[in-house]
């Protein structure tokens, strides 16, 4: 009886995290390995049932898919560009507010307001913004005298990355913001005022001290950043819904325009994939600095 | 043992969790099931799947219904808006085999789709096809799929061509009459453009395409093969990019216009021609327009290969889902709302164009729509868009294609030729 007391130490452990578990199993594991099973077949919903085991036939078809191509190179672009114009914004913006000054927790809070539109909403309101024909960004543009004619932002695959980059740009970055704000705010002032006694400038001080112990928050930020980023959905459907295709749009119409839900799942799975590469390229950058 | 035990309890207490949720599942299906078999005593409620109507027409169909069939009531399901977001949603709930709808509306591009994956019931048993004698000939193509009928016509649409009539007195008959009109009156009585379409990748660029391709004699498969960079349709993408590109009769940002976008450039005064859907009649009258008493209605001009004016069909037809448990009382309603009385209501409030051809020469009708005299042409030229179940999958391989070959990226010859290899591959793989 008393043995048993003693075993059931780690046992009763994992009947604790056993609902966890299924709860995991049922509502992420399931679904990804039946995307895995899914993605072997050649499925057309409408035809359900003359669904054919084709093995890795729809890797194969995309490996060599000059659509799935691009659409990953607009998703690696967009993702990195917006990712590194976030961190400096974000950089610049925490080290702001986190200065003290007068009206400081307004400003922390203003800042923060992009953030806290929805997606789908910012998209629709960048949307107006680019106009070519009532946009208020046109209206800026040649009343400064920049230029002579409204222009279509959007309406040129370059105009309309740049366009969803300056729209995520705005949307994010108080995010990003936020959290290197955290990472500011553990860094003991001491070590600042010591520096500046040995001479230091501000610059000095900037990348000698404030970057090197940001590093961890920074890593952390740009693996939500970025994971948010290749997934990249709304702003591209909402402002030109193709121009510039991202993956996530081509994996959505695959599945639920075309019905081809074997070919729509071996993108899923690749999504996943690349999530997962992402992640663990973080992982161990972070890891190897602890 | 003891240890075994627990994990039993705690799947079944898990189990127990599910069973409850599908327990009243079951019962509810079960009550269903019972009242639909006496059908003509008991009270049924049937569920129609229908976007959200902004006027009251589909209610008042729905009350008038309910005031004929006591033993029947309906309760509207609203959709999302939009034609592709209703897609996703019908194809979620039937590809689930969700027995919540009943009558099920559809786009006319899905009847075929969504019968070939057995989500709605073949109507052969309820109708025949001598019963649609009355009505225009497009919807009843685009509603039949290897002799089945899956759907019953509900009201029309088509794509045409509006026109400035202070500007251009005729509509064009043919593309060289519109290019030039275009050109010559560009910039004329306040347009800055000459032309205006719905260039944004999406199924609007595909309408307007085939409104083209088909005034060319073009289409996209003749049976099973893809014909869609044949001459003639290479012909009328040329047209279409030049139009834009060539003679810069378009704003450079129409590659990225939808149909919202179109219309209010044109209401605004902005172009001589717009292509565009019926509903842009309604708010070229409205107080704010710029063009009101200016505006005349016309098919798709011919191209140099074809032999006769086209435009593009659209409009909304209704069925019943396979999974509902109540069929024949889905086919009472679907018959009613589909009847000249019903297609007149909703002539009258919503300013829906019947697909009953004659009730475009209904006094009540013409008094609400005196548009309608100039619509009857263009709907009794308005073709379906391909009827098959790939349709969805095949334009959207149009819409990348044609729309690179509008940025430029592509010529038309090599955008078709792409395009037409992968419908290949979608309908003969």
């Amino acid at each position: 009886m008393r043995k048993n007391k003693t075993m059931s130490e780690s046992t009763l452990a994992w009947y604790f995290v056993l609902p966890a578990l299924i709860v995991i199993l049922v509502v992420a594991v399931y679904p990804i390995l039946r995307t895995i099973y899914l993605s072997l077949f050649s499925m057309q919903l409408q035809f359900a049932g003359d669904s054919k085991f084709i093995g890795l036939h729809n890797y194969w078809f995309l490996l060599r898919d000059s659509r799935f191509w691009k659409s990953v190179e607009n998703t690696l672009f967009f993702l990195v560009t917006s990712v590194f114009l976030e961190l400096v914004f974000g950089i610049l913006i925490a080290i702001l507010i986190n200065r003290p000054f007068k009206f400081r927790g307004v400003m922390r809070a203003t800042v923060l307001i992009p953030w806290a539109v929805p997606t789908v909403v910012a998209a629709m309101m960048w949307k107006f913004i680019y106009d070519d024909q009532l946009g208020v960004l046109n209206d800026i543009f040649v009343k400064l005298g920049i230029f002579h004619h409204y222009k279509a932002f959007l309406g040129n695959p370059t105009g309309a990355m740049w366009s969803m980059i300056v729209a995520d740009v705005w949307k994010t970055t108080p995010f990003m913001a936020l959290l290197l704000l955290a990472g500011l705010q553990v860094i003991p002032k001491e070590i600042y005022e010591s520096s500046s006694i040995d001479g230091a400038n501000k610059f000095q001080q900037f990348f000698r001290i404030t970057l090197p112990l940001l590093k961890p928050t920074i890593l952390v930020a740009l693996l939500f950043r970025s994971l948010d980023a290749f997934r990249v959905f709304d702003l591209p459907w909402v402002l030109t819904g193709g121009t510039t295709e991202t993956i996530s749009i081509y994996a959505y119409k695959t599945l639920f325009t075309d019905l081809n839900f074997g070919l729509g799942s071996a993108i899923s799975f690749l999504v996943f994939i690349f999530v997962m590469l992402i992640s663990l390229f973080y992982i161990k950058v972070l890891g190897a600095k602890r | 043992m003891k240890k075994t035990l627990s994990i039993v309890v705690v799947l079944m207490l898990f189990l127990g969790i599910l069973s409850a949720c599908s327990g009243q599942n079951n019962t509810t299906a079960s009550s269903k099931k019972a009242s639909s078999k006496d059908a003509s005593s008991k009270p049924v409620t049937i569920t129609w799947a229908v976007f959200k109507d902004p006027t009251p027409a589909a209610q008042k169909i729905v009350d008038e219904f309910e005031k004929k069939n006591p033993n029947i009531k309906v309760n509207m399901q609203v959709l999302p808006a939009g034609s592709d977001a209703i897609h996703t949603s019908l194809v979620t709930a039937l590809g689930a085999a969700d027995d919540s709808i009943d009558v099920v509306s559809m786009d006319i591009i899905w009847p075929p789709e969504f019968g070939s994956a057995n989500w709605v019931l073949p109507l052969n048993k309820y109708v025949s096809k001598d019963e649609f004698k009355d009505v225009l000939k497009g919807p009843v193509e685009g509603v039949t799929y290897k002799n089945n009928i899956y759907a019953i016509p509900w009201y029309a649409d088509a794509e045409l061509l509006f026109y400035r009539n202070d500007l251009v007195p005729t509509p064009p008959k043919t593309w060289d009459e519109l290019l030039s009109q275009a050109q010559a009156n560009q910039g004329k009585n306040g347009t800055q453009y000459g032309m205006e379409f719905t260039g944004k990748q999406f199924e609007g660029l595909i309408t307007t395409y085939m409104g083209l391709l088909w005034g060319n004699g073009g289409d996209v498969l003749k049976g099973n093969k893809v014909i869609v960079n044949s001459k003639k349709s290479v012909e009328t993408l040329q047209y279409l990019v030049d139009l834009a590109r060539k003679y810069k009769l378009t704003p450079d940002g129409v590659t990225n216009h939808d149909t919202e976008d179109a219309r209010r450039l044109f209401t605004e005064g902005k172009s001589v021609f717009l292509i565009n859907w019926p509903y842009v009649w309604a708010t070229t009258t409205a107080p704010d327009s710029q063009v009101a008493g200016k505006v005349g209605m016309a098919p798709f001009p011919k191209g140099p290969e074809g032999t006769a004016e086209a435009a593009t069909l659209g409009g909304w037809n209704l069925g019943i889902s396979k999974f509902s448990k109540h069929p024949d009382a889905a086919w009472k309603f679907i018959q009613f709302a589909t009847s000249k009385e019903a297609q007149k209501i909703n002539a009258i409030e919503a300013a829906r164009v019947p697909t009953i051809k004659s009730l475009f020469t209904d006094k009540d009708v013409l008094q609400k729509n005196p548009n309608f005299t100039q619509l009857l042409p263009v709907f009794l030229a308005a073709k379906p868009r391909t009827v098959t179940p790939y349709y969805s999958a095949i334009s959207q391989k149009m819409q990348i294609h044609i729309h690179n070959a509008l940025l430029g990226t592509e010529t038309p010859q090599a955008a078709l030729d792409n395009a037409a290899k992968e419908i290949d591959q979608v309908v003969n793989k």
